[in-house]
C-alpha cells in the first residue's frame, strides 16, 4: 500500500482518538454492573442449600425443644410400666372428706380424694413415676396436713407440705 | 410455588421453633388458668429467666400452683417462686451442671433443712451414681430426724462410696424410723444402720433383702 494522503492526516488521527462516552451509558453500565456483583453474592447460599440448611435448623430446633419439655416434664414422658404405686393413707377420725394434693396433680385439692377404708383411715393409690414428690393432705376442704410417716418440707405458704422419694425400680 | 418462597417459608418455620417454644414454654397455660393474670405474668417471666439460666421450669410451676392451690397471695407466690429459682440455682452451683431434677429439688430441701452449699459440694463426686438423687432424700431424711448436717453427710457420702442403691437408701429410712420408734436417739440409729448396709453391701447384700 502506498503511504497515505498527506490530505486525509487530520481525519486520521480524529479517527485514532477514543470516542467519549456518554454520562447516561456509563451510569446504565454501572449500575449493570452493581446488580451483577448483588447476584453473584446472593448465589452464595442457592436456593436449594438454603432450602437443606433451613429443614435441618428446623429439625435440630425441634430435637431440642422436644428434650427441654421432656426434662422440664419428666412425668409425661414417663412409660406406663415405669409408674410405680404409692398408697397414701391418713387418720384422720372426724373428717367428713380427704384429698392428698401435689405436684403430680398440679395442687388439684379435687384430682385425688381419698376414700374412707377403716374407722379414720384414708386411703388412696396413685401411680407416680419415680422421683421426688411434693404434696400435702387437704382435709375438709379447709385444713392442710403433712404426712406424719414423711419428712416434712419447709412450711410454704403458712401450710405444711411433704417430701418424699419414690425408688425406682431396680434394673432386673 | 417457587423455591424461593418455600425457603423463605422454611426459614420462618426454622427461627419461629427456635426462638418461640422457649415463650411457649415459660407461657404455660396452667399459670393462666389458675393464676390473675397481673401474678401469671410474673411467674411466667420468672419461668423464662430461669430456663435461661437452665433450671427447670416445672417445679417453678409447681411452686406457683401450691401457692394457689394453698390460697396464697399473688406476692407471696412470686416470692416463693423467686426463692425456689435462688434455691435450685445453688444446689447446681454445688452439685454441678449435669445433675437431675429430682437431686435439685432435693439438694434445694437439704439447704433448707439447714446444710449449707459447702457441704453439698462433698457430694459432688458421687453425682454421676445412679442412686445419687437417693442419697440425697436420705440426707433430707436424716436432717429432718435431728441428726447434724454434718454427720448426715458423713454417713451418706460413706454409703455412696460403697455404691449402695437406692433401695438401699429408702431401707435406712424405715430401719432408723423403727429404731426411734423403739427409743433410740436418731443420731445412733442413723449410724448403727448406716454402717450395717455399707457391710451388707460390700458382703453382696443389697435392696430391701437387707434387715442389718
Amino acid at each position: 500500500m502506498n503511504e497515505l494522503d498527506p490530505r486525509l492526516e487530520p481525519w486520521l488521527a480524529a479517527l485514532r482518538k477514543e470516542p467519549a462516552a456518554r454520562p447516561e451509558a456509563r451510569a446504565r453500565l454501572a449500575a449493570a454492573l452493581r446488580e451483577e456483583e448483588t447476584r453473584a453474592a446472593r448465589r452464595i447460599l442457592s436456593p436449594p442449600a438454603a432450602l437443606a440448611a433451613a429443614v435441618a435448623l428446623i429439625a435440630l430446633a425441634s430435637a431440642f425443644w422436644l428434650a427441654l419439655w421432656r426434662w422440664n416434664t419428666p412425668e409425661r414422658g414417663t412409660a406406663v410400666e415405669e409408674l410405680t404405686m404409692m398408697q397414701f393413707v391418713l387418720h384422720a377420725h372426724d373428717a367428713r372428706s380427704v384429698s392428698v394434693v401435689g405436684d403430680f396433680n398440679d395442687w388439684d385439692p379435687r384430682a385425688t380424694p381419698l376414700t374412707r377404708t377403716g374407722d379414720g383411715v384414708w386411703s388412696a393409690v396413685v401411680r407416680l413415676r419415680p422421683g421426688t414428690v411434693r404434696y400435702a393432705y387437704l382435709v375438709d376442704g379447709t385444713e392442710w396436713r403433712a404426712d406424719p410417716h414423711a419428712v416434712a418440707s419447709r412450711e410454704e405458704f403458712g401450710r405444711p407440705t411433704s417430701i418424699a422419694y419414690i425408688v425406682p425400680p431396680e434394673a432386673p | 410455588m417457587s423455591v424461593r418462597i418455600i425457603t423463605g417459608l422454611a426459614l420462618v418455620c426454622a427461627l419461629g421453633l427456635t426462638f418461640g417454644p422457649r415463650h411457649a414454654l415459660a407461657q404455660d397455660p396452667r399459670l393462666h388458668k389458675r393464676l390473675d393474670p397481673e401474678t401469671a405474668a410474673a411467674v411466667a417471666a420468672l419461668v423464662d429467666s430461669a430456663s435461661t439460666l437452665g433450671l427447670p421450669a416445672e417445679p417453678l410451676v409447681q411452686k406457683a400452683l401450691e401457692g394457689q392451690s394453698k390460697g396464697a397471695s399473688g406476692d407471696a407466690i412470686v416470692r416463693a417462686v423467686r426463692e425456689l429459682i435462688r434455691d435450685l440455682a445453688t444446689a447446681r452451683d454445688a452439685l454441678g451442671d449435669d445433675v437431675g431434677v429430682d437431686a435439685l429439688l432435693l439438694a434445694a430441701a437439704a439447704l433448707d433443712a439447714g446444710a449449707t452449699p459447702a457441704q453439698l459440694e462433698r457430694l459432688r463426686p458421687h453425682r454421676s451414681r445412679e442412686s445419687f438423687a437417693g442419697g440425697l432424700a436420705g440426707l433430707v431424711y436424716l436432717m429432718s430426724r435431728g441428726v447434724p448436717a454434718e454427720q448426715s453427710l458423713d454417713l451418706i457420702a460413706a454409703m455412696l462410696n460403697a455404691r449402695l442403691s437406692a433401695a438401699e437408701f429408702a431401707s435406712l429410712q424405715r430401719l432408723v424410723e423403727r429404731d426411734m420408734m423403739a427409743g433410740t436417739p436418731p443420731a445412733e440409729a442413723a449410724a448403727s444402720r448406716a454402717q450395717a448396709l455399707i457391710r451388707h453391701g460390700r458382703s453382696g447384700g443389697f435392696g430391701d433383702r437387707v434387715r442389718p
